[in-house]
């Protein structure tokens, strides 16, 4: 995990899809790839009233990435200061192997550049002192970028038992 | 860039690297048989086409560089067929026999020629001297720019070479005449029997009005042996003066025995119609050895089946006779020394080696030179050393502007195909010079179309052999005049046209090779260095067994010719026309799409070094996302419902 953390607060999130396509236009991604995604869980009856809970799937940045393992080139890198994974674009050769590699289907395919491309935590954007595109574009407030002060291993217990306390229990 | 929607270049391509005109073809051919051809005719569009069955097409492509396909298709000596890529994988194609397959079809079976209308309609005339392959071929193209043609031709019939001089059995007159008709049939005007030069000179057509000149007077006058005798006995001819006699009906044979100084095609030529009209030995006297006969291969191999013996290493030193009629040959004995200017290696005589040969009549065929002393009217022409025109190589221009020359008068003996060169560059050179546009320059030839290739596998392109051409038998060979190369049959040429390796789409320029084997790591695409500067796909025969199907080559493919399809539960990979791969592909478990191939999933695994059961599930990128959100909240993934995009 690097150093950052987009967290999502699932009560909070109305699936609006803003943080999409605040990526996509921040990233200029093309048609077909997003580099975040509100994967929508349910509609599901709990209590008398359907639910639905909106999962939000960007990448989260591994430890030890299986996609930089899998590059040939050393084009997936992960940035040592923090632990950022991206894609440094005059190295890769769009071979997908990444693609393959990864677990949770972050690496994305352009089409028009024959190359791999990802999110980065718009990494521009936070070597600026801002926030990554998504967060700073979200309508309801449910995503939230947690810098290393503020997040100590405490609190993302916290955030993995709110979590849990979400998931239907019957 | 981008409009040839036949052969996209690959997203990763420089797009610098390859230049496309607006038409979405190639600003230069790279195919080394177009590269090679001294008419550039785009070969490997009309091999394509003869694949196809659509001979039509193929010879309207032919014939937008050549009017003599048909000709060319008998006799070339094809220079495309020593730069087939091909030939390093197995043999050359046999380009030359499409190419008259093609004619055969079209003239025979189909509908003849198609006479192309003229771009523009101009008043000028110009006057076009000497009906050869040159001379017709500049006509050919003047009055297809729109202008109009007189051929002035010396002898009875128009053709030049292609009617009095190659013999009968290996050019038969009558392909000759009806591709002379479609000529005609443009509306060029051929006058014979009107030598140029001598009574009519070029002013007095200047006075007629024409604009400007093409010589194609070609080279006629044989060069002298030199040897003591020649001069005294009639039965010393000229090989041209005699295949000349032959073609127009004198068909005498010059004696019992013949001797025929020379190796080259003249030489052979004279020798192989001896023994048609009946000589009953005859044998070629050469200075140096048969390896070093500038005579073509196949030539050489036939003529000695029908029996003819070639002195090698002989110089023919002394003419000797009674009563007006040659007795003997005296000939002396060389050996080779160092190579000549030429690269071949200079005969030396040896002293003291004479000897005679029995012979009747002695034909010498050491070299012919354009007869412009003949001509007065062509006095103010500048010569070359070799006393053949002088002229600009790249637009044909001769000292003086509003003449222009091509063909053997220019060249000296050559061969049909580059005065067909010759003669399109000058008849270029002379619509620039009548419209006061820029002279042409030196431009290398430019693919004509393109044409999508026949889809074959590697195994089976690889093993289809160069077909071979049937000839008629040898008895009837030695006795009559038919023609001895029969050509290739509709079957035949149809497979001949399956080997060709498309050079015109891949630029073999290895930058597949080297993202495989340098980035990746997986060296599954290999090309060998072929001829000196030239690569090649080898694995034709095995395909490539290390190839995990990653597409990494087609991205970065300049040209788009690796192309990558995904059909049937495989992943076909196509290097011009020729799947040269197929892997299986896995199917998702979520959505059923065939994502990525199954070597390239194993070949991940190992790089990763992650947990057998990580890999279990079988998921694209998007059903990973999907299956591991609904993990997270500790559901079963659902992927039905979930593809809102």
């Amino acid at each position: 995990m690097s150093e950052y953390y987009i967290y999502q607060d699932q009560k909070r999130c109305i699936g609006c899809r803003a943080c999409e396509v605040h990526c996509k236009t921040k990233n200029d991604v093309p048609v077909g790839a997003s580099f975040c995604k509100i994967i929508p869980v349910g509609p599901k009856v709990q209590d008398g009233i359907p639910r639905i809970k909106f999962i939000f799937m960007p990448c989260f940045h591994c430890e030890t990435p299986w996609c930089v393992s899998a590059c040939p080139t050393g084009a997936m890198q992960r940035r040592t200061e923090d632990g950022i994974v991206s894609v440094d674009k005059s190295l890769c050769i769009g071979c997908k192997a990444c693609i393959t590699a990864c677990p949770w289907g972050s690496p994305q395919w352009n089409k028009e550049t024959g190359r791999v491309f990802k999110c980065d935590y718009c990494k521009d954007r936070i070597d600026e002192g801002l926030e990554p595109a998504c967060v700073t574009g979200c309508t309801t407030a449910a995503l939230k970028w947690v810098s290393p002060s503020e997040s100590s291993s405490l609190k993302r217990e916290k955030f993995a038992k709110k979590i849990t306390q979400g998931a239907p229990t019957s | 860039m981008g409009k040839n929607l036949l052969f996209p270049p690959g997203p990763g391509a420089d797009p610098l690297h390859i230049v496309y005109e607006e038409d979405g073809l190639k600003r230069e051919s790279s195919a080394p048989c177009q590269l090679n051809c001294p008419a550039g005719i785009d070969i490997p569009s009309y091999i394509a086409l003869i694949g196809r069955g659509e001979y039509d097409k193929a010879i309207a492509i032919i014939r937008n560089d050549n009017p003599f396909p048909w000709v060319c298709g008998l006799i070339c000596p094809n220079p495309c067929e020593q730069w087939c890529q091909r030939r390093y994988l197995d043999k050359a194609l046999c380009i030359k026999d499409l190419k008259g397959l093609a004619a055969r079809m079209v003239m025979e079976k189909g509908t003849g020629y198609l006479i192309p209308e003229p771009k523009e309609r101009y008043s000028e005339k110009v006057a076009v001297i000497g009906s050869g392959p040159a001379g017709l071929t500049a006509a050919y193209f003047l009055a297809w720019q729109g202008y109009r043609v007189t051929v002035f031709e010396a002898m009875p019939e128009p053709g030049g070479l292609m009617i009095a001089g190659i013999p009968e059995f290996r050019l038969p007159r009558d392909f000759v005449r009806r591709e002379i008709q479609a000529i005609r049939d443009m509306g060029v005007e051929i006058v014979v029997n009107t030598p140029i030069g001598d009574e009519v000179s070029l002013d007095e057509l200047r006075n007629q009005g024409y604009k400007a000149f093409f010589l194609g007077i070609g080279a006629w006058e044989g060069l002298r042996l030199g040897i003591e005798g020649e001069n005294d006995y009639p039965q010393v001819i000229s090989a041209l003066e005699f295949l000349k006699d032959v073609s127009f009906g004198k068909k005498i044979k010059p004696a019992n025995s013949v001797a025929i100084v020379g190796g080259g095609n003249a030489a052979i030529d004279a020798a192989r119609t001896c023994v048609r009209l009946g000589s009953q030995s005859v044998s070629i006297v050469y200075r140096r050895t048969r390896s070093e006969m500038p005579a073509h291969f196949e030539e050489i191999i036939q003529m000695a089946e029908e029996g003819i013996h070639v002195h090698q290493l002989t110089i023919p030193s002394k003419i000797l006779g009674s009563y007006g009629k040659i007795d003997f040959l005296e000939c002396l004995m060389a050996t080779l020394g160092e190579p000549d200017e030429s690269g071949r290696r200079r005969p030396t005589a040896v002293s003291g080696s004479e000897y005679k040969m029995p012979v009747g009549a002695v034909i010498g065929a050491i070299g012919q030179k354009p007869a412009i002393r003949r001509y007065p009217g062509f006095g103010y022409l500048d010569l070359t050393r070799r006393e053949t025109i002088r002229v600009r190589s790249h637009n044909q221009q001769t000292n003086v502007p509003d003449v222009f020359a091509g063909g053997d008068a220019v060249t000296g003996p050559a061969t049909v195909v580059e005065a067909i060169g010759g003669g399109k560059r000058a008849a270029f050179a002379i619509h620039a010079f009548l419209r006061d546009l820029k002279m042409p320059e030196i431009v290398p030839p430019r693919p004509r179309t393109m044409i999508p290739p026949i889809v074959l596998d590697y195994h089976k392109k690889s093993f289809i052999q160069r077909q071979e051409i049937p000839l008629i038998d040898l008895d009837r060979r030695m006795h009559s005049f038919d023609r001895v190369e029969l050509g290739l049959d509709e079957i035949a040429g149809r497979e001949e046209a399956k080997r060709c390796m498309r050079c015109d789409i891949c630029e073999r320029c290895g930058k597949c090779v080297e993202v495989c084997r340098d980035r990746l790591g997986v060296s599954a695409i290999r090309f060998f260095h072929s001829g000196e500067s030239s690569l090649i796909l080898k694995d034709y025969v095995h395909g490539l067994p290390k190839c995990i199907g990653c597409g990494s080559c087609v991205n970065i493919c300049p040209t788009g010719a690796l192309q990558l399809e995904d059909r049937d539960g495989e992943r076909v990979l196509l290097m011009s026309g020729t799947v040269i791969n197929r892997i299986k592909l896995e199917t998702c478990e979520g959505c059923g799409a065939q994502y990525v191939t199954k070597v390239m999933v194993r070949h991940v695994e190992k790089l990763i070094e992650a947990p057998e059961e990580a890999f279990e599930q079988k998921l694209c990128q998007d059903c990973k996302r999907i299956s591991k959100a609904f993990k997270m909240v500790g559901e079963t993934p659902d992927f039905s419902v979930q593809r809102i995009q």
